[in-house]
C-alpha cells in the first residue's frame, strides 16, 4: 500500500472504520514510513482537539426566549398546544397553494403585455395612450413620494411613445364610445389611466360602454383620491375639483395632454390592455422598500447621485421611469430617490446608504431581501432624504 | 500518541448525547403537557447553542439560530419519527439552519466572515496564518489560549459544509450513518469528505501541533 492510498484511509483507520485487511495493511505502512505515522500522528491529534473543545453554555436568555415564542405561538393558535397534533402537510399544502395564487396574480399584473390599441376609424393598427409614470414623486421637500403602480419597463416605453405622438393620445371614435365619457371623468384623467379606459373597450363582449365609462372615471377619481392621499398607499376620496395634472410636480403628465379638456369632438379610445383589473394596475402601491436617509444639510447637494452611485456600484441603478425624466433634463426627484438592484445586493446597498448618511432605527425597512423590484430577483428602495 | 485511539472524547460515536428518557420528553410535548419543552430545551439549549457559535462564530447570530431551531423543532414535533435521537435531530436542524445564515451572510458580503471575533484578530480576510515556530511555546499557549483560537480560526477557513461534518463528528460525536442523514449524502461522500476536511484542518493546525 502506498502513502498516497494510506493517507485517504487514515480517517478510517482512526475510526477503526476499516476492514481488518486494510487495517493491518495501513498499521504495516505506518510501521515502516514515519512520514505517514507523523501524518497519522497529527490528524489524531488534531481530531483531538476538536473533540477536547470546552463546553460552551448558552446565554441565560435562550430558554426565555424561546419559551415566549412559543407562548406567542400558543396564544395565536385557537387550539393553543393541539397545534402539535395536526397534520404536518396540512399547513404547508395551504401555504404553498396561497403564495402560489399571489404570485400567479402577481405574475399576471406584471408579466402580461400591456398592448395600447387605439382603433382609429376601424383602422386597428395599434395607438399610444399617455401614462403615467405612478412612482413619481412629488416635488415638494419632505412630501411623501406618490404611490406608484408596479414598474414595468413596458410603462417607460409607452411612455416614450406619448411623447412622440402626443396627438394620438385623445381619439374619437363615436361608434364605440357613445354619450356619456365627458362627465364621467375629465380628460387628463382618462389619458393617464389606460387600464380604466381599457375597462371601457374592452367593454364590446362585455358591459355596456356606459357602464365601463363610469367604471373608468369612478377610478379616475380614485386615482386622483389616490395621489391626494400620497403616501398612505390607499386610495383617498375624489376630489371635487382635481387640480390639473401639472400642478402636481414630478408627476409626468404631457402638456398637450394634461391641456386637453373635454372635446365635443373627441372621445377618449380606451387602449386594450391584457392584464389585471384596473382596480388592481392602479391600486396605490409603494415602490419597494422605503428607506429615510438623514443627512447633514452640508452634505445634502448631490445626495442623490451618491445614492444612485451606490446602487449603481450593486449592479442596481435608479429605476427606468426615473431615468427616462432624467433623460428630459429633469434632475432626479428632489427628496426621494428610488432605485432598484439585486436582491442579493440589498444589505449591501443598505449599508452603503449608511456610509453616505444615517439611517435612523425608524427609518430602516423592516426586510431586506424581499422582492419587490421591477424583475424577480431584484429587490427597490424609496430611498427618502431628510435633512438634519 | 497512538494513532489507533479512538479520537472521539466525551461523546460516544453514534449517541449524538441523546437518552432514551427524551423520547418521553418528546412525546409529553407532543401531548402539550406543561414543561415538556421547556425540559427539551433545557437539556439541549448548550449543545445546539455551541454548535450554532462554532458555525457561525457569532455569538449574536448563534442565540438567534439557536432559538429558531427549538421554535422549529417545537413546530415539528408531529414529525419527529424518533429515527435519529433527539439532540441527532436538533443538531441537524442548527446545522441547516446554520449553513442558511452562512450563505445569507456570503451572498451579503461576497464571501464569508471568518472567525474575526474569536481569538480578538480583525484578520478574518487575510489568508490563516499558524504561529510560528517561536510562538507556539506552551507558555504562550496557555496565557493566550492560542490553540483555541487557532483551532476555532482553522474551523472557520474551511468551507461551511466540511465544519459542519467536522464539528458534528469530532465535536459532537455523531457517527458516520448519522452524519449522512445530516447532511444528506451518501456515507461514501460523507467519510470523504469529512477525511478531507480533516486534512486540511491538520495542514493549517501542523505549525501548532
Amino acid at each position: 500500500m502506498d502513502c498516497d492510498r494510506v493517507r485517504e484511509l487514515l480517517s478510517d483507520y482512526l475510526e477503526e472504520a476499516l476492514a481488518d485487511g486494510d487495517r493491518a495493511a495501513v498499521a504495516a505502512h505506518l510501521d515502516g514510513c514515519a512520514r505517514c505515522a507523523a501524518e497519522a500522528a497529527g490528524l489524531s491529534e488534531t481530531i483531538a482537539l476538536l473533540s477536547a473543545l470546552p463546553a460552551e453554555k448558552a446565554p441565560p436568555e435562550l430558554l426565555g426566549r424561546v419559551m415566549a415564542e412559543i407562548g406567542r405561538d400558543a396564544a395565536g393558535t385557537p387550539d393553543g398546544g393541539k397545534r402539535l397534533t395536526l397534520p404536518r402537510f396540512k399547513i404547508p399544502v395551504e401555504a404553498a397553494a396561497a403564495v402560489f395564487l399571489l404570485l400567479l396574480v402577481y405574475g399576471i399584473q406584471r408579466g402580461m403585455p400591456v398592448r395600447t390599441a387605439l382603433p382609429r376609424g376601424g383602422n386597428d393598427s395599434p395607438q399610444t395612450a399617455a401614462t403615467p409614470i405612478p412612482e413619481a414623486v412629488p416635488a415638494q421637500p419632505g412630501a411623501s413620494p406618490l404611490p406608484g403602480t408596479p414598474p414595468s419597463p413596458r410603462l417607460a416605453a409607452k411612455e416614450r411613445r406619448a411623447v412622440a405622438t402626443p396627438e394620438k393620445i385623445v381619439r374619437t371614435d363615436p361608434g364605440r364610445a357613445p354619450s356619456a365619457a365627458p362627465e364621467s371623468a375629465p380628460a387628463p384623467e382618462r389619458a393617464v389611466l389606460p387600464a380604466a379606459t381599457a375597462r371601457a373597450d374592452s367593454s364590446a363582449g362585455g358591459p355596456s360602454p356606459g357602464a365601463a365609462k363610469r367604471e373608468a372615471g369612478e377610478f379616475a377619481a380614485e386615482a386622483r383620491g389616490a395621489a391626494s392621499a400620497m403616501n398612505t398607499g390607499r386610495a383617498g376620496p375624489a376630489a371635487p375639483a382635481a387640480p390639473p395634472a401639472q400642478a402636481l410636480a414630478g408627476v409626468t403628465v404631457l402638456p398637450a395632454v394634461a391641456a386637453a379638456g373635454p372635446s365635443p369632438d373627441e372621445e377618449p379610445v380606451a387602449p386594450k390592455v391584457f392584464a389585471a383589473p384596473p382596480s388592481r394596475m392602479f391600486k396605490s402601491v409603494p415602490y419597494g422598500r422605503e428607506v429615510t436617509l438623514e443627512v447633514v444639510s452640508a452634505e445634502r447637494e448631490g445626495i442623490e447621485e451618491r445614492i444612485v452611485a451606490a446602487a449603481q456600484r450593486f449592479g442596481g441603478g435608479v429605476h427606468p421611469g426615473i431615468a427616462l425624466r432624467a433623460e428630459r433634463a429633469q434632475p432626479l426627484l428632489p427628496g426621494a430617490v428610488r432605485v432598484h438592484l439585486p436582491r442579493d445586493s440589498a444589505g449591501a446597498f443598505l449599508d452603503a446608504l449608511n456610509e453616505i448618511g444615517t439611517i435612523p432605527p425608524e427609518g430602516m425597512p423592516a426586510g431586506s431581501d424581499l422582492p419587490a423590484g421591477p424583475a424577480p430577483g431584484t429587490v427597490s428602495y424609496t430611498v427618502r432624504i431628510r435633512v438634519r | 500518541m497512538d494513532p489507533t485511539a479512538t479520537p472521539r472524547g466525551g461523546n460516544p460515536p453514534g449517541s449524538g448525547g441523546a437518552a432514551r428518557p427524551a423520547d418521553v420528553l418528546v412525546e409529553a410535548a407532543r401531548k402539550g403537557r406543561p414543561g415538556a419543552f421547556e425540559a427539551i430545551v433545557r437539556a439541549h439549549q448548550d449543545r445546539v447553542y455551541a454548535f450554532c457559535s462554532r458555525m457561525l462564530s457569532d455569538r449574536e447570530e448563534a442565540l438567534d439560530v439557536a432559538q429558531d431551531v427549538f421554535l422549529s423543532a417545537y413546530r415539528s414535533l408531529a414529525g419527529f419519527r424518533g429515527d435519529a435521537s433527539l439532540s441527532t435531530w436538533l443538531l441537524k436542524i442548527a446545522a441547516n439552519r446554520c449553513l442558511n445564515v452562512i450563505r445569507r451572510r456570503s451572498a451579503r458580503a461576497g464571501k464569508e466572515t471568518s472567525f474575526s471575533g474569536i481569538g480578538g484578530g480583525e484578520d478574518g480576510d487575510l489568508p490563516f496564518e499558524p504561529p510560528g515556530r517561536d510562538e507556539d511555546r506552551p507558555d504562550r499557549i496557555v496565557e493566550e489560549r492560542e490553540l483555541g483560537a487557532i483551532l476555532m480560526r482553522a474551523l472557520g477557513r474551511i468551507e461551511p459544509e466540511a465544519r459542519t461534518l467536522v464539528l458534528l463528528s469530532d465535536v459532537e460525536g455523531l457517527s458516520y450513518e448519522e452524519l449522512a442523514d445530516a447532511a444528506g449524502l451518501p456515507l461514501g461522500t460523507v467519510k470523504s469528505k469529512l477525511h478531507r476536511a480533516r486534512m486540511a484542518l491538520r495542514k493549517m493546525l501542523a505549525p501548532a501541533v
